[in-house]
């Protein structure tokens, strides 16, 4: 109950500067744009008069595919500027102390911040849900593979923003978490390029680093293949990192 | 209703608590003296277990901070020297905000502002966001974030920092008024002010404990050694003349015309008079110096 009012708390602060709202404005702005360019393409595609080759018309998931590729990469913007202040800004503030003397349980505080900062980007999600809805009036996609690319895309939005929070409780600048959390989400996704180069090197290290790489996780859901393994990655990865942000928590008295 | 048994902290190799011990039980109010850097906050902080310490432990009502830290902190008030407030809430939602997580229900929530709000002055600027406000009301919103679960044990730093003497009279009519139901600890450097309100006192010095027990008590141990005189007519030969007497020691000029000193026994106060009066100075004051300012001298000397 209590993990709802630090939520709603946190929630309702991020609109009290224009910072949230900016941010929001961005993402929808972006997928916007891109969303028009994808459409451009594959009429471009599927219609040879308007200078594509031969005429195939390709599945209209791919387009859905592009646009939640391309939210991950927006995301890697996003994701910092929305988490860099969860703990940070309190801590500089010391406005901390107040959580840290309440009656309330680490895990509660950590995870209400998550749920804010969470509900803020699915926000900006549920905003940009004008284009599937396009696509699904206009056009005729698979509506579960849709959903299933959906799905990936708020699970991955969930180890985003559970990574930020943890490195936001790391340090008492917000600079220095949206750099770093930036920065590891970044390595993240590169860990499936790095997986490929270090191939030759040692099959045991690729496979662990493949698995460690969100995209290949992310690929299936938006291909939409819903499977255990790629799920629980998620699901691991978020607690994982609420987890590690519940410990810097506590550890931070003893600093 | 508030044990803390021998703390000890070290911030990267230097003592900054060493073996604190001290008890606050219902009813009292307790005054934490000491100077910038001896301790207070850090002593605190590890009560309201914002901070661990190294070794020793903190009780509340029978609850350990690090053990049973929900239970034990849903029986304290803290109010910090820096008050934590969210800046972007206005008076209103703040406290509510802190009675939430204090598992006040909703319900009962809007009776318990109309209680704390009025007691505060806080009424008139209840909905106006906390950043916009000034220091003292600041002070005073924080202090309702403490008050508002009605708490067993109330820690409170400097609770009147920055306030002005209408407020502080306002601060010190609610710690008198809480104090028949609550243990209160208060820290604070305006000593006249802990004279008033605190019937118990305790004095730290560099991470250590120097005098604990109720303020008569204490008061009785320090008194009849240090006196202050002033002088009508000041010159520097009048410090001369008493250092020149061998039962005068510690002597030290704290004023345009104001002296302190001890004296080995209480009857050489007459010769010091005589002396004075003769040489022609004129006595404004000669007094004894039992007031706090010479037992918080005297300790953390």
């Amino acid at each position: 109950m209590k993990t709802f009012l630090i939520a709603k708390r946190d929630f309702k602060s991020g609109f009290s500067t224009p910072k949230t709202g900016a941010i929001i404005f961005f993402v929808v702005a972006l997928i916007s744009i891109f969303f028009a360019l994808f459409i451009q393409s594959y009429q471009q595609q599927a219609n040879p008069m308007l200078g594509g080759g031969a005429p195939q018309t390709p599945p209209i998931q791919h387009l859905i595919r592009s646009l939640v590729f391309n939210f991950y990469f927006i995301l890697l913007l996003i994701i910092p500027a929305v988490t860099m202040g969860t703990f940070s800004d309190e801590i500089k503030s010391q406005s901390i102390r107040f959580l840290q003397t309440a009656p309330i349980s680490t895990a509660s505080i950590v995870l209400g911040k998550f749920l804010s900062r969470w509900v803020t980007v699915l926000l900006a999600v549920l905003l940009c849900a004008v284009q599937p809805i396009f696509l699904a009036v206009y056009g005729n996609p698979e509506v579960p593979a849709m959903l299933s690319a959906y799905l990936g895309l708020v699970l991955v939005i969930s180890f985003q923003v559970a990574f930020g929070v943890w490195v936001s409780s790391l340090t008492s600048e917000q600079f220095i978490a949206f750099i770093f959390t930036m920065l590891g989400l970044f390595s993240f996704l590169m860990l499936d390029f790095i997986g490929d180069t270090l191939a030759g090197s040692s099959g045991y290290v690729k496979d662990v680093l493949e698995y460690l790489a969100p995209m290949n996780h992310f690929e299936n859901l938006t291909n939409g293949l819903i499977t255990l393994g790629d799920v629980t990655y998620f699901l691991v990865m978020t607690f994982g990192f609420l987890f590690f942000a519940n410990v810097s928590f506590d550890s931070r008295r003893w600093r | 209703m508030l044990e803390v048994n021998n703390l000890t902290k070290t911030y990267s190799g230097v003592k900054a608590l060493d073996d604190v011990s001290f008890t606050v039980t219902k009813g009292h109010v307790v005054g934490f003296l000491g100077a910038n850097g001896a301790g207070k906050t850090t002593t605190m902080d590890i009560i309201c277990g914002c901070l661990g310490s190294d070794s020793g432990n903190v009780t509340i009502c029978g609850f350990d901070i690090l053990d049973q830290p929900i239970q034990a902190k849903s029986k304290i008030g803290y109010l910090p020297d820096v008050p934590p407030l969210y800046r972007e809430m206005t008076v209103t939602e703040s406290v509510t905000y802190a009675a939430r997580l204090n598992g006040i229900p909703r319900e009962q929530v809007v009776s318990r502002l109309e209680e704390i709000l009025p007691l505060l002055s806080l009424t008139d600027v209840s909905n106006k966001l906390v950043g916009s406000l000034s220091k003292g009301y600041r002070q005073r919103v924080a202090l309702a974030h403490a008050l508002v679960p009605d708490p067993e044990v109330l820690v409170l730093d400097e609770p009147t920092e920055g306030l002005d003497p209408n407020q502080i009279a306002q601060i010190r009519d609610v710690i008198l008024t809480l104090k028949s139901h609550k243990a209160i600890i208060l820290s604070s450097h305006i000593l006249h002010e802990v004279q008033n309100l605190c019937d118990q006192l305790v004095i730290i010095n560099k991470g250590k404990i120097v005098t604990t027990g109720d303020y008569e008590s204490i008061a009785e141990r320090y008194q009849g050694r240090s006196y202050e005189l002033s002088v009508r007519h000041y010159s520097d030969a009048v410090v001369e003349k008493l250092t020149g007497l061998d039962f005068v020691t510690d002597l030290t000029k704290t004023d345009r015309n104001v002296l302190h000193f001890e004296l080995e026994e209480p009857h050489h106060l007459d010769q010091v008079a005589e002396l004075v009066l003769q040489e022609g100075y004129g006595i404004q004051k000669l007094a004894p110096l039992s007031s706090l300012e010479g037992i918080y001298k005297q300790a953390t000397a």
